[in-house]
Formats: C-alpha cells, structure tokens, sequence
C-alpha cells in the first residue's frame, strides 16, 4: 500500500522503536504534523511541543543522552531549521545519536529564496554526522532507514533531513523491514594488539585509564570498572563521562582536565602506561603543554580512527568498540600477578582521593555552590536511577568537581560544544525518556546558571504543558561567572559585560509559566528544598542565591600544561603530593 | 614529520552534494589543499577525486581519516607518489612579440612535448601536459617570455600497472 512521504517518516521512526519527537511545526511541515497526530492519537509516540527550535535539538539530544536511544527532533523549513544548528552542532561534538528533519520549501521552488527557505543541506552540513536534501519521494524509505542506522552505528552522531513539502505529500510504498547498508566502522578487532597492550598494563608499574564518551556509547561500563579493579587502576573521566565508573568508587578520581581536578588529572600525567578509552583528547583534556602527557605511554581505544593521534600522539592504539575491546582485554588479564609497585601506586591514588574529597560543608551566605552539590549528591543518592544535566560555566564545573555522579548517562553536559542554554531542554528530554522508559519517578535535575537558564527559559511552558516535571537547581550568582572569573584571573579584574544586574526574578518566573519555585539562601534549607523540588512532581525552580566572588578552581592557567594547576581549596599538602 | 607532497585518491558515488561535502569538510578541518580534481571512472555512478597538498605525515593521515568517514567514500588511500602515475594539464597565452622569440617559444614546445593550440599575430596558445613538476617547468620558460592567462587543472592520478624497479 502506498503512503505519503510525511507517514513514510513516522512509519520508520515507529519500525525503528522510537517512542518520543520533540518538534515545533510551521508551514513547510503542515503534512509532517498532520501524521504527527496520526501516530500521536494512535499511541505509536509521544510528540512534545517545545517553544524554540533550539529547545527541540537539546531535548532529542537530551532524550538520546539519557536513554541511549535516538532522540528525534522536527522543524518547519528556514528559521524552524536554522533554529535547530546550535543543538545539531552541540549533538555532533558529543557524539549523540540524533535525527532531525526539517520541512523545506516545495522542490520546483527550491533556489528561488522563497519564504521560509534557507539552503539547510548546506547549513548542516559541517555540524551532522551525515545529511539529506530528499527530492524524490521514491527515495524517502531508505532515506529514513538509512538515516535511523547512521545516527546510531558506529560512533553516533545527528543526521539531518530536509524534506521539501511536495515530498511529504506525494505517495511511495514503505517497507519497514526494508535492509539498508551503511558503511560503519567494521574493522576487526586486532587481537594481537589487544595482547600486546594487556600486556603493557600488566607489566606497567603505575597503569591509569582515562574514559571518554565512547565508554558511555558503547554500555562498556562495568568492564571499565572490572578491568580497573584488576589493574588497580585509577579511573579519570572526560566531563561528559562523569558517572561511567561510580564516583564513589575508591578508583574513580573524577573528572579530569584543565579544569578539572588534581586528583584526576595527576594519574594521566604521572603514570607509566595510560589506557584512554573512547575520548578523543580534547584540548580541555590535554590543556596546552602536551609535553607533559609523554612521560607514559599512551594505549588510546577508540572506534573512529580519525580520533587516532588527531590531538596528541600515542605510542599504541586499538581501533573498535570499547565494549568489545574491553571485554577482550577482561579475557586475556584474567591471570593478574600484582607486583608491589602497582599496589603502591593504586594506595597512592587512593590516598589522593582521600584528600581532595575535602569538606565542603560551607556554611557561608551567600551559598558556595560547593555545598549546594553536597547537598543534590546527597538528595540524589537516594534514587537508584536519576539524571543531572548542566548549563554551560562555573555551574558545570562545579558540578563537574563536587557532584558525585554513581550511574552512567546519568550527567549531561555539554563538554565539546560548550553550549549555554542546553541544560534544561537536555532534562526535559531526560524526562520524557525517563516517562516513556517506565521510571517516570527517576528526578532530573537542570544544575543551572542564572546566564544560561536565561537563553532557554521559554522551555518553562514546554515542562508545564506536557507535564515533565523538572528540578532546575539554579546557582544564580547574577554574573556570567565563569567570564567573570577569567577577567578576575588574567584580565586584571576588569569586567567587561559579565554582570547580569538584579533582574529577573526566577521563581515570578516559573509562576508566570505555571511552574513552582523558591528561593534558598541559607546551606540548612538546601536539602529539604530539593526534596521539595523533586516530590512536587512539577516543573521546579530552586533559585540558589550563591556567591559571585567563588571562583571554581583548581584551574590550568592557559598556556600551562596539566601539572601546573593554580587556585583553589585544595589543602597544601595535596598539591604538594600531586606536585 | 617531514612535509611534502601527498596525493591522496578516493572513489566516490557520484551523488548531488558529495563534491560539497569534501569541500567542506577540507575547510573545516583547515587542510591545505593544493589541487583538487573530480572526473568520471570505469564504473558508472562512482567519481575519482585526486587531492594534492603539502603537509606532514601526520596531517596527510588525519585527512585520509576524516574523508574515508564520509558516507560516499567507497575507496581512498595515500598514494605513494614513486609508484603513482601522476598528470595534469595547462593552458596558457604566452606573447610573442618578434619572429625571433616566436621560434624560441616553438622550440620550448617542442622539447616539452607541449602543442600549440592557437597562433595568432603576437602570441600562443599553448597546453601542456605531464607530472607537475614538468609542468611548472614549462611554465615557468613560458614566463620569461610572458604569459597574458594561464589555467591549470590539478593532478589526476592513478596507481602505475608494472613493477617499478631501481
């Protein structure tokens, strides 16, 4: 039987599983959203309305991110697509598997600069993993199957699809079990260098690993963990793969990085052999002397071979999944012999831990975010299944430092784009998947800054509306504050438009959208006020009034390398071992 | 690292948008390209792209990697440039102000192989093929007398079919 184009994407979003869309309609769309309701009435999905294209990309991104199954995300054609760049840009450097379809004008219109019409092959093409202009509506079922199978395999990433409107109306045939072949990244494992590199963690005296995003990916979490505990190796994480090891582990040594802490960032540099899984070495990994990085040898896994020696040079590398590498390194270690050095070496980093894992229990007014993390860390230990995303600044890195995260895809961030504004459409995505993956109880909280809630805060309406009840932990320090902080270091404290003034007030805010809040100032009211927060079951606006003058730090001062951290609580005597 | 000249091949399905999706991706990832060449194959609906640009090692690996990630790519490997049979062509107006210096030009040509595609009353067309190098060279005796426009089209290459012995 045929169908028209418009069904022919639903069908396939429906073959492929997917239980959410995140879209905003328009004229170019108008085919697209009348199956939407199709699908929508029928029980196949569940369509949220966001009020901003750009909330549209984060929330499929957030969706993905949370669940690790593709976040699907509508726009109409012109201003709905170019809307949509940012969360596609923000979606392609952290790797989320993610398709997006924007309507486009008609094709015998196309080229004309007619309304509505921008070249959104072109624009996406730089910010997707692979892109579609469809013309011809024949070509529209394997479009979508392949554009379902290319986001998801192999390293994920967003596709796009520009669907001009006649494609939508006209009529095709639409097989669901349609096979499609997509070039992936099919190299068989090396076995022999599997080996080769157990056997230089084996033999290595002071082994460390540092877990990237692909560990996430590819569900290789408690292979992380198993092949640590036999090495008795430290673990540091990328940003975004804070929580694949529990941070509570007395391996795990958090997030590494130049703005990271000590504790992570001394394993990379001071061991003898490094195992980097799935990370790609950004420069917010390496920081800028990468001189410092060559006193171990580096053994880098990763699936994409473009990631190999892109940003720092290594001695060995492993191409694949980190599932499957790792797994196959967990088959060959099985016969640990422990020499004396390696435990040494696992209680040094123990101790490390120790140290940096400092009181924060401030009692300051204004609040020190610190505390305020103490206290989420605290409140969300309690669920066995929770999602914390993040704006983009201090709020991040504090969250970074001081959250402790114990399950993966449990922290979203935006670690490659750096974009402010993702953090509460990413938990109302969160939300939603948590809803339609039966743990509708699962609390996502939105650690934000009062800069960034700012781009998004229209988002407030799409929480209330579809009813994704949201903790947005708002540290609002009426600064920009991770600029103000760079002016304070290195501009000689001049600040230049970083102050946010007095306005607005967040939980008037909230209210005018149906939303609740409050406003906390004192450490003791932190926690009950989360709990709060989370019990209400609405969307939930937590205004932290905290300290504009606490910088997050330690911090590598730029163009240092990852050994000369500067600032900070640290207690001396941990800088001084970590040297 | 040393740096020199790469060339690097690839086989592509020949679809609307591959040729920007190259481009592109060369621009993004700030590779310095020298030429580039796209033309038709032995086989129908797959195109041959042939990139040349200086650079080290490292930066001719990253390129291969980045581009053998796109979806069209069917094929794309470095190619050693002692084994690659390597060619482009140019054309230019060179100007021939006496009979004297018109003789001179003829017998450049001759000894580069090169043709005479045009003779008017002060000047030649003229085209040139061969490895790059040669044509430079050419180009660059075509100079002295002066050249009014000249166009080059980039390296095509392809892998040589013997044995190459020393």
């Amino acid at each position: 039987m045929k169908i028209r184009g418009a069904k022919v994407v639903l069908e396939a979003l429906k073959s492929d599983g997917v239980k959410a869309i995140f879209g905003f309609p328009g004229g170019a769309v108008m085919e697209l959203y009348d199956e939407v309701l199709s699908a929508v009435d029928a029980g196949n999905v569940r369509h949220v309305l966001c009020r901003h294209e750009q909330g549209v990309a984060h929330a499929a991104d957030g969706y993905y991110r949370a669940l690790g199954e593709v976040g699907v995300g509508f726009s109409t054609s012109g201003p709905g697509g170019t809307n949509l760049l940012t969360g596609m840009a923000t979606a392609f450097l952290d790797s989320s598997a993610c398709l997006y379809v924007s309507g486009q004008v008609p094709t015998s219109m196309m080229g004309t600069d007619a309304f509505q019409e921008a070249d959104m092959f072109g624009l996406t093409l730089n910010v997707t993993k692979h892109n579609y202009k469809v013309t011809d509506v024949n070509k529209l079922p394997y479009v979508m199957k392949e554009a379902l199978a290319i986001a998801q395999t192999g390293r994920p990433g967003p596709v796009f699809i520009d669907l001009p409107r006649d494609v939508q109306q006209k009529e095709v045939e639409f097989d669901s079990n349609m096979t499609v072949n997509v070039k992936a990244n099919n190299n068989s494992l090396d076995k022999m260098k599997v080996k080769e590199a157990v056997k230089m963690l084996l033999q290595a005296e002071r082994p460390a690993i540092l877990a990237g995003g692909g560990v996430l990916m590819s569900g290789a979490w408690n292979e992380l963990v198993q092949l640590a505990e036999l090495l008795m190796a430290p673990v540091s994480t990328t940003l975004v793969a804070k929580g694949v090891i529990p941070e509570t582990h007395p391996l795990a040594m958090g997030m590494a990085g130049f703005h990271g802490r000590r504790t992570a960032n001394f394993p990379l540099i001071n061991s003898d052999v490094l195992l980097a899984v799935g990370c790609r070495f950004s420069d917010r990994v390496t920081a800028w002397q990468q001189s410092v990085w060559s006193k171990t040898q580096i053994i880098h896994v990763d699936i994409d071979f473009a990631e190999i020696e892109k940003n720092l040079p290594v001695d060995m590398y492993i191409l694949g999944d980190a599932k499957k590498v790792l797994t196959e390194m967990l088959n060959q270690v099985s016969n640990v012999e422990m020499n004396g050095k390696k435990l040494e070496w696992s209680n040094k980093v123990k101790e490390l831990k120790e140290m940096c894992d400092c009181n924060i229990e401030f009692e300051d007014v204004p609040l020190k975010p610190q505390r305020v993390m103490r206290e989420l860390s605290k409140v969300l230990s309690k669920y066995k299944r929770h999602v914390v995303t993040t704006e983009v600044g201090q709020n991040q890195i504090f969250a970074g430092h001081f959250l402790k995260s114990t399950h993966p895809r449990s922290f979203l961030t935006s670690g490659g784009l750096g974009t402010m504004g993702f953090g509460f459409p990413a938990a109302i995505g969160a939300k939603v998947a948590m809803q339609v993956s039966g743990q509708p109880d699962a609390p996502v909280v939105d650690v934000a800054g009062d800069g960034s809630l700012m781009m998004v805060c229209q988002e407030f309406a799409t929480a209330v509306e579809n009813e994704i009840p949201v903790v947005i932990a708002l540290l609002n320090n009426r600064w920009l504050g991770m600029v103000k902080q760079w002016q304070k270091l290195f501009f000689g404290a001049r600040y230049s438009a970083t102050n946010l003034g007095e306005v607005p007030d967040f939980v008037k805010l909230a209210e005018a959208f149906g939303a609740k809040g409050e406003v906390v100032e004192r450490p003791g009211e932190i926690r009950e006020a989360l709990e709060r927060a989370i019990r209400e079951g609405v969307p939930y606006v937590v205004d932290f009034k905290t300290d504009p003058e606490e910088d997050i730090l330690p911090m590598v001062p730029p163009p240092k390398g990852l050994n000369e951290m500067i600032g900070g609580r640290c207690p001396p005597d941990l800088v001084e071992r970590c040297g | 690292m040393t740096n020199g000249l790469h060339v690097i091949s690839l086989k592509v399905l020949d679809q609307p948008g591959v040729l920007q999706r190259i481009s592109s991706l060369i621009s993004r990832r700030n590779f310095n390209i020298h030429t580039i060449t796209a033309g038709a194959t032995e086989s129908e609906g797959i195109t041959r792209i042939t990139i040349t640009f200086w650079g080290d090692d490292n930066t001719a690996n990253q390129v291969v990697r980045q581009l053998d990630k796109l979806q069209e790519v069917k094929w794309i490997e470095e190619l050693d440039k002692e084994t690659t049979l390597l060619r482009e062509i140019a054309l230019m107006k060179v100007q021939a102000k006496s009979p004297e210096e018109r003789a001179d030009i003829l017998n450049f040509v001759n000894v580069y192989g090169a043709k005479v595609v045009e003779a008017v009353k002060d000047g030649l067309a003229v085209e040139v093929t061969g490895g790059p190098k040669k044509v430079s060279s050419f180009i660059g005796v075509m100079e002295t007398f002066g050249v009014t426009q000249l166009v080059r089209s980039g390296a095509l290459a392809i892998e040589r079919m013997g044995e190459v012995t020393y």
